[in-house]
Order: structure tokens, then C-alpha cells, then sequence
């Protein structure tokens, strides 16, 4: 956590193989990511990877249960109805299955993310600012969100924030002052 | 895979607007190749049939053969069709009124024959049999023979022209059973300067066969190797596609012309996609953050260009065809269809439609496919946040104070938009561009078409040369004859020397008389009263400035009130230019005669200027019964002193054509116009549609009415100006081509497309504020949030 311009979004940007490095490299499961090709790095990150970004960036043309199937299907594998099933009544999108994104509140739309990011039962998630455009409630309701995930699927989570409430709930806390950890 | 696909689908049919606009895009290019395509195959095929119906439908004509050869062709199977003539030998025309045309040649044609050469009957009946001839309608005149159908005439006929022993002759009685037009020159084997004699082919001789041959395929043929032959040039050159002489040089043409028409097609998918790239590229990043694999992303594009081109294009070609046959039909119906001899024809071409579909294909693939390579060579998280399109410098963007003087905070907005927001606003521009370049350029060359169509065009059907003043009374009194509407007599003197006072060369102005009748209406013409005019000069300046005597002389040019010092009979004399003209011409002087004054019958009077005895004065006549003139003229004055020439009817085939062409033309220019007018609306309209999140937010936070119509308007004008200066000079400069390319075979001087330039300015500014306005209109009726929070456009 940090204050903004800091570099922690960007750095998990690099993690999430989202962006480049102008140098250095990045290493997962003893791997340097960016020595693989783009379409490495794009199986890799729909299988290893779930990404949750401030702005939710959803498909909008895509209804909720879609959206969150999405990086299974372009595995090209079955989704599994029950995890489904599971999973929206976790997210609490019971009754929004079959909405299109702008019809959903923001923490809806984050919910439906956090769907997409753990659909694959990936290695890691990646949030950047989950809750920067939320109002506290609803912030409230989708850390908790994220902490079961945490606990139940036993993901590891990765969130960047400035908010000093949400980094306390955290099991680790890595501080990044001008691009530098302290 | 099918998810893509889904997607894929699902993304078309919510940003409905967006589909629309690539859609419409498509079905433009599609629409001008095919319509354009369509238009050339039906005007080819429509010469082809005149040119069938009136100059003979067959391709070679063989000479001299004899039957065994006859067999030989017969046996051909590249052969479609044969028919045969026979000559039978010449006549003399002892009283004939033109020493070159003092012959006829007495030809027996088979059935087929007089069927297929488009012999017309002018009066009674075709002949049948060997013993009944038709003759020329004109021979009859000029000939000064008298024969009256039912006569029967014995003749003398030798086996070759100019055989003045007439040892050889044979003596044969034939009965006249009708005349005939002026037919093809090709039924002459020897020369057309000849008149023809048409009887019956009933008993073949073993030799002087003639055979007229149409082939299956005109590229296997053999026979032109091996036996004396006349070709039939203009079907031969337009159904075999060869290239040569004229023919090469509309082959150039088309070659322009194909490539204006991709580069515009090409132009038109291009911008339907690009107009909404950032929406692309944003979307190709969020699917491939999630992890789609770029050969997943290419799939996709595929198949988007795929369902795209299969919906697009058969309703472009649908929407080509149906144009042309409209149009076409139109034509027909407005002028009826006997307006060119033959009835203007539609012709599908399926080649040039495979072609179409093929290259519309592969351009809407690449283009599509050029969005995914940009998407793929920036970071996800850019093509996500699809801001690479605006770019943003860290100092200050500098703007002119006026914009925010005159057009407030809008004009601000509005100025920084498309200064940052350069790409959306480029393609817009693009778009425009080409549809004014399209415009531009093919109007001019269709100018020059008809310019070059006009010098085919006479307006008189009647001319008469003579010599010396002492003709001239004769010509007067020809005037005076009942059938004719309009003539001119045009007299040159040449007693006007400037050689001392003005130039050395060329050392005299030449002064033309036109007789009264054509003097009196050529001043109305030009505003002038005969008063004003009759001691005054009224000077021709140069129709074309691409003459030898423009090149020698330079540009001699004299305006109102001008005086010209000169000397006539070694006087001096002062003369008034009371008019300068250039596009006014008297009759008979429209093309020739490139400078000189034109003077009244009292001026030369007065100043008794006068003619050699060898030089020449002209008359031309419009007449309304040119045939019966002509008669009239031969009969009642020495055919060695007038030589009277009747244009009626090499004149006919040249007005057919001309008008054919003409109306091709137009045809060409409303398709263009149609296909840039759409193009432009189609670009405009989307561009406002893909800021309608834009206009909404710029209301939320409080924009007024006034300010959003300033900004409007800002906008438009610089959209406007932006893409006509660009356009227009791009215009220019192909029409500019045309002419240089033209140039090399039409003499004609560069025209400046002013009118083309002045319709394309008052059409963009119209459209760019029409539609910009209304799509204002109908944002103002939204709900701002709904708006703000739509993210399909």
C-alpha cells in the first residue's frame, strides 16, 4: 500500500502480465513470464492469474454468467454448473445472472470480476484498488468477499490499495514508496 | 471456439450503431464497384449490339475464295455463322456529279447476308433473285441516273474498274425493285468510294466469293493467315477485349478509373472500421487480459469480417445492380428505347462480381485485422485504458484567443477535442476526403468526355465549298431554298495588314463574313444590336489553346473597346472591337478558324475588300430535308463549281454514339454522386453517435444549449475546411491527371472543375452541420445517465 503514483498498480500490472518491463524480470512458480511468448503469457494468465481492476472492465456485452465463464471458456473447458451455481451464490448475483453489466451497481460489477478472477481456480489474484470506486459499504462487502476467497478456495491474494482499513485485513502488508518497498 | 463466435455475434448486434455504420461502409465500396462494373459491362454490351445491328453482325470478312475455301470454312466448327456475297463487277456512272465516286460495284448477296449487314431499305423490296437489284438511294442523285423502282435498266459491266477497253463487258438486264441507305463501307471489297449495287445470290460461281465469318472464339482463328480479309473493327476490338490504337486508350482510362474506385472503396471499409478503433482495441484487451490467445483474437476477427461480409456484401451487389438496372430503365422509359438505333442494354458481369466479392473480402479482413495487430502491439493495460489515441503533451496546449472570444468555453472544448482527440477526427476527415476526391475527379473527367463528344456533334447537315466571290450569288440562292432553317456562307478576307503597326507575325487579320441571316443572330447571341455592330469588329479568341497557331502566334486577344490599327487597300484605318467572344461561335466556325474579327456584309462592302479567285467560301446548312437539298442544289448548278457535301447520314451513327456515351456518363456521375453523398453522411452520423458519453457528460456538468451549438459549429467548420483543403487540392490534381492522360490522345485545354469545387464545398458544409446538429437534437432528448452509463454504441 501507498500513496498514489507510488508504482503499485503498475507492479501488479508486471505480475499479472498485463503490462511490459522496461527491465528486470518477473518470476512466477520459478518462471520468468516475460520470457514467454504473447500467447504463452495469455494461457498462462487465464489458467495462473485472476485480475480484479478498479474499473471492473467487464465485457459489456456480456450478461453476468457469461462474463465470469469467460477465461473458461476460451480454455476451452466445460464450466462446471454446480461451481457455477456456487460461486454466483457466494458473489450474491443470484438474481443477476442474466443481466448485462450496465445494468448492475459498481459493487455488483466488481462482484461479477471477482467471479471472472477466481472461475479458473487460479494461482493467484491480482486486485488493483477492488474497492477505489465503492463507497465504503460496499468496499466492506467485497474485502469480505475476497477474505473468504482467500480461506475458502485458499487463494493467494494480492491487493493494492491506499486504503490503510482494507490493508489491515490483510495477512502481509508490503509497503512501495517511490517505486522502492520499505 | 464457439464462445468466440458467440461473442462475436452478441458484440454486432448490441453496438447495433456500430455494425451499422461498418455495414453501411461495406455495402458503399460494394455498391460503387459492382454499380460501376455493371454500368460498363451494359454499355459495353449495348455498343456491341449497335455495332452488330449497324455495321454487320461478323467478325471478318474473307476475299476473293472460291468454293473449295467456302467448304473449308464451313467445315470450321470455331465457325458460329457464314454468310456470302459474290461480286458481280462494275458499272460506270458516265453523268456522275464527283469524278472520285464515279463507279458502283454490282454485288449479289445471299439471304443471311441481306439480313445480317444492315442493308436499310430506303423504298420497295429486298430482291429475289439474280435478275433484280436495290440501288443506293444517293447514287441515284449524284449519279444523275433517274431510275424509278420497276425500271428495268440495261447495264454494262466490266470485271474490273477501270477498264476502259469494255472488251470484257457483259450486258445484263436487271429490274430495280428499291433503294437503299448508304450502306456499311466493309460490303465493298476493293474500295468505298464506290456506290453499291445489292442483287440476289441464287447460283454461286467458283470464284469472287466473299464470306462474312463471326467465330465462336475470336482468338482461334486461322483463316486471316491465309486468305485476303476485311476486319469489323470496333466488334472484332469489343468482344475480343484487344488492345490497340483506340482501343488501348480506353483501356488507360479504365485503368484510372479502377484505381480511383479501389482506393475509394478501399478508403470507405477502412474508415467504417477505424471509426470505432478505440472501441476495438479496448475490447481486444479486456479478452486478451482475461487470457484469449492472439490466434483466438485472430479467429475472432476473421469471423467478425466473415458474418460482416456475408451480410454486407450480396447487399452491395444487390444494391449495384438494381442502381444500374433503375437507372438503365429510367433512360429507356424518359427517352424510349429507340433513342440510339438499338436499345441501351443491361449486362451483368459475373466475373467482375467474383472479383468484387474476393477483393471486398480480403479488405475487410485486413482491416479488421490491422485493429487486432495494433491492439496486440500496445500493453493489455493500454489497450484497456485506450488512451493511446489521445495524446496529451505535459505543457500547455496553446489555443487562439478568438476561439474562446468568439465561441465561448464550447469553441474551447471543441478546439482541444480535435487537437487531442486526433484520430476519430482524422478518419472522419479521411472519409470526407474521398468522397470529395471521387467526386472531384470523375466529374472532370466526365467534362472532358463531353467536351470531346461536342466536337463529334454538327449543327448543320449540309455543306457547300466554292470558289471566288463570282460563287457567292449561287450560294445566297441557295439559302433561299424552302428546306432550309439556318446556313451561314462564311467569306475570309485577308486585306487587313497589320504588319506595321501591330505584329510581324502573323502580318494580317483574317475578317470573316457570315451572310445576314447568321450575322443578324450570332450579334443577338451577343447582346448586340446591328447598329451598334456593323462598322465594328467582333473578334474570336481561341476556343482551344491547344493549336499550332496558339503555339505560333501566342494569345491574340483583342476586348471591348480595343482599337485595331491596320491597313486596308493602303489606307489606314482604326478599328473598334465592339465584342470579344470565345464560346459564342457563328455556324460552321465552332472548331476551326482559331482567331480574326468577324465584320457585317456592309463593312466589307464599305471598305471593298475582296477574295481570290481560288480561295475558298464556305456555306453551312441545317437543313430540314438535307437529302432533298442536295438533290436540289446538283441538279440546278455546275457540280464544277459547288461541291456540295451531305453529312446526314455519316452524321446519324455519331449522334447514336454520342448519345449513348453522354448518357453513360451521366449515369457514372450519379452513381459517384450517390456513393460520396451516402459515405459522407454514414461517417458523420457515426462519429456523433460514438460521442454521444461525451455530449452527455459535457451536459451533466452543465453545458448550455448555446454553448453546445458554438461548439457545433466550431467543430463543423473546422471538419469542413479541414477536409476540402485537403480534398479539393487532391481532386484537382487527379482531375488534373485525367487531363494530362486524355491530353495525349483528345486536343483539348485543361478545364478547371469549378463547378464540382463550388458543389462540393456548399454539400460538406450542409451535411457537416445538418447531421452534426441533429444528432444534438436527439442527444438533448436523452437521459443524461442512461447515456453516460451506456457502454454500447
Amino acid at each position: 500500500m501507498e500513496l498514489h503514483g507510488s508504482g503499485k498498480s503498475t507492479l501488479l500490472h508486471l505480475i499479472g502480465g498485463v503490462d511490459r518491463p522496461s527491465s528486470g524480470k518477473v518470476f512466477i512458480k520459478g518462471k520468468d513470464i516475460y520470457s514467454l511468448t504473447n500467447d504463452e503469457l495469455a494461457v498462462f494468465r487465464r489458467q495462473q492469474i485472476g485480475i480484479i481492476y478498479q474499473f471492473y472492465n467487464l465485457i459489456p456485452i456480456l450478461n453476468v454468467e457469461e462474463n465470469i465463464t469467460l477465461p473458461c471458456d476460451l480454455d476451452g473447458k466445460k464450466v462446471s454448473r454446480t461451481k457455477l451455481n456456487n460461486l454466483i451464490s457466494i458473489l450474491g448475483l443470484e438474481n443477476r445472472k442474466n443481466h448485462l453489466p450496465n445494468e448492475l451497481s459498481g459493487g455488483q460489477q466488481q462482484r461479477v470480476s471477482i467471479g471472472r478472477s477466481l472461475i479458473n481456480d487460479p494461482a493467484l489474484i491480482l486486485a488493483d484498488e477492488p474497492t477505489g470506486n465503492l463507497d465504503s459499504k460496499t468496499s466492506d462487502e467485497i474485502i469480505n468477499l475476497l477474505k473468504q476467497c482467500n480461506q475458502k478456495y485458499k487463494k493467494t491474494i494480492i491487493i493494492v490499495t491506499h486504503n490503510l482499513e482494507i490493508a489491515k485485513m490483510t495477512d502481509r502488508i508490503i509497503k512501495i514508496e517511490d517505486g522502492k518497498l520499505v | 471456439m464457439k464462445l468466440l463466435n458467440r461473442l462475436t455475434i452478441k458484440n454486432l448486434k448490441l453496438n447495433k450503431k456500430r455494425t451499422m455504420v461498418t455495414i453501411i461502409g461495406i455495402i458503399l465500396a460494394t455498391t460503387l464497384i459492382t454499380s460501376i462494373t455493371t454500368l460498363v459491362s451494359s454499355f459495353r454490351k449495348s455498343m456491341i449490339e449497335y455495332q452488330k445491328v449497324t455495321q454487320g453482325n461478323y467478325h471478318y470478312q474473307y476475299i476473293n475464295l472460291q468454293k473449295n475455301d467456302l467448304k473449308k470454312l464451313e467445315n470450321n466448327t470455331n465457325i458460329e455463322k457464314t454468310f456470302i456475297t459474290q461480286n458481280v463487277g462494275y458499272i460506270k456512272l458516265e453523268n456522275a456529279y464527283s469524278f472520285a465516286k464515279s463507279y458502283a460495284s454490282i454485288i449479289e448477296f445471299s439471304k443471311e447476308a441481306l439480313e445480317n449487314l444492315n442493308i436499310q431499305l430506303f423504298e420497295g423490296r429486298f430482291p429475289q433473285n439474280s435478275n433484280e437489284i436495290l440501288i443506293e438511294k444517293e447514287m441515284n442523285i449524284m449519279g444523275k441516273l433517274h431510275w424509278k423502282i420497276g425500271d428495268e435498266v440495261e447495264l454494262n459491266i466490266s470485271k474490273t474498274q477501270n477498264d476502259s477497253s469494255k472488251a470484257n463487258d457483259l450486258i445484263k438486264t436487271y429490274k430495280i425493285v428499291g433503294t437503299i441507305e448508304k450502306p456499311i463501307d466493309n460490303i465493298e471489297t476493293v474500295q468505298s468510294q464506290n456506290y453499291t449495287i445489292i442483287s440476289y445470290l441464287d447460283n454461286i460461281q467458283n470464284e469472287n466469293i466473299n464470306a462474312f465469318v463471326r467465330y465462336k472464339n475470336l482468338i482461334n482463328n486461322k483463316e486471316i493467315n491465309q486468305y485476303e480479309y476485311k476486319e469489323n473493327n470496333t466488334l472484332v476490338a469489343l468482344e475480343s477485349g484487344k488492345i490497340e490504337g483506340d482501343m488501348s486508350f480506353a483501356y488507360l482510362i479504365a485503368i484510372i478509373f479502377i484505381a480511383i474506385i479501389i482506393v475509394a472503396s478501399v478508403y470507405c471499409i477502412r474508415n467504417s472500421f477505424e471509426i470505432s478503433i478505440t472501441e476495438r482495441i479496448q475490447q481486444y484487451g479486456i479478452l486478451s487480459s482475461i487470457g484469449a490467445t492472439s490466434k483466438q483474437l485472430s479467429y475472432n476477427v476473421f469471423f467478425e469480417s466473415f458474418i460482416l461480409g456475408l451480410i454486407a456484401i450480396p447487399i452491395g451487389i444487390i444494391f449495384g445492380i438494381s442502381l444500374i438496372f433503375i437507372l438503365i430503365s429510367m433512360v429507356k422509359q424518359f427517352f424510349g428505347s429507340n433513342l440510339f438505333g438499338t436499345d441501351f442494354l443491361f449486362d451483368i458481369n459475373v466475373m467482375s462480381i467474383v472479383i468484387t466479392i474476393f477483393f471486398d473480402s480480403l479488405t475487410i479482413y485486413l482491416v479488421a485485422r490491422k485493429t487486432a495487430k495494433k491492439a496486440a502491439k500496445i500493453t493489455i493495460i493500454e489497450a484497456i485504458r485506450s488512451n493511446q489515441d489521445i495524446k496529451i503533451n505535459a505543457k500547455k496546449m496553446k489555443y487562439p484567443y478568438f476561439i474562446k472570444n468568439i465561441f465561448g468555453i464550447g469553441g474551447e472544448i471543441a478546439y482541444k477535442n480535435l487537437k487531442r482527440n486526433n484520430k476519430k477526427y482524422r478518419t472522419t476527415i479521411i472519409s470526407i476526403i474521398v468522397s470529395i476526391m471521387l467526386f472531384v475527379s470523375i466529374s472532370s473527367f466526365t467534362q472532358y468526355a463531353f467536351k470531346s463528344l461536342d466536337s463529334y456533334k454538327l449543327n448543320y447537315n449540309v455543306s457547300v465549298q466554292a470558289q471566288g466571290n463570282k460563287n457567292y450569288k449561287s450560294l445566297q440562292e441557295i439559302a433561299k431554298h424552302p428546306t432550309v432553317n439556318s446556313y451561314s456562307i462564311i467569306r475570309t478576307s485577308n486585306d487587313l495588314d497589320v504588319s506595321e503597326t501591330i505584329s510581324k507575325f502573323p502580318s494580317g487579320y483574317p475578317l470573316y463574313t457570315l451572310g445576314d441571316q447568321e450575322y443578324q443572330k450570332f450579334i443577338t447571341d451577343l447582346g448586340l444590336s446591328y447598329e451598334e455592330a456593323k462598322d465594328k469588329l467582333i473578334w474570336l479568341t481561341y476556343k482551344d489553346k491547344n493549336t499550332m497557331c496558339y503555339k505560333y502566334f501566342g494569345d491574340l486577344k483583342y476586348n471591348k473597346g480595343d482599337i485595331i490599327r491596320g491597313k486596308i487597300n493602303n489606307q489606314i484605318v482604326d478599328l473598334e472591337v465592339v465584342a470579344s467572344t470565345r464560346d459564342i461561335r457563328p455556324l460552321g466556325m465552332s472548331d476551326i478558324y482559331d482567331y480574326g474579327a468577324v465584320i457585317s456584309e456592309e463593312f466589307w462592302n464599305k471598305y471593298k475588300l475582296h477574295i481570290e479567285d481560288y480561295d475558298n467560301i464556305y456555306m453551312w446548312i441545317n437543313s430540314n430535308n438535307a437529302d432533298e437539298l442536295t438533290e436540289f442544289i446538283i441538279n440546278n448548278y455546275s457540280t464544277t463549281e459547288l461541291s456540295t457535301y451531305n453529312q446526314e447520314h455519316s452524321d446519324q451513327t455519331q449522334k447514336a454514339v454520342c448519345t449513348m456515351v453522354s448518357t453513360f456518363l451521366y449515369l457514372l456521375i450519379i452513381i459517384i454522386s450517390l456513393v460520396g453523398l451516402t459515405n459522407i453522411f454514414n461517417t458523420i452520423t457515426i462519429n456523433m453517435n460514438l460521442r454521444q458519453k461525451e455530449f452527455a457528460i459535457l451536459k451533466s456538468i452543465g453545458m448550455t444549449k448555446k454553448e453546445f451549438n458554438k461548439m457545433i459549429s466550431l467543430e463543423s467548420t473546422f471538419y469542413g475546411i479541414k477536409s476540402l483543403a485537403i480534398g479539393l487540392p487532391l481532386g484537382i490534381m487527379a482531375s488534373y491527371l485525367i487531363y494530362k492522360i486524355l491530353n495525349t490522345n483528345l486536343q483539348i485545354s485543361y478545364i478547371f472543375p469549378t463547378m464540382s469545387v463550388i458543389i462540393s464545398i456548399i454539400v460538406v458544409f450542409i451535411l457537416l452541420k445538418g447531421i452534426m446538429k441533429y444528432s444534438l437534437s436527439k442527444i438533448n432528448k436523452q437521459n443524461i445517465i442512461e447515456t453516460i452509463r451506456n457502454d454500447n454504441i
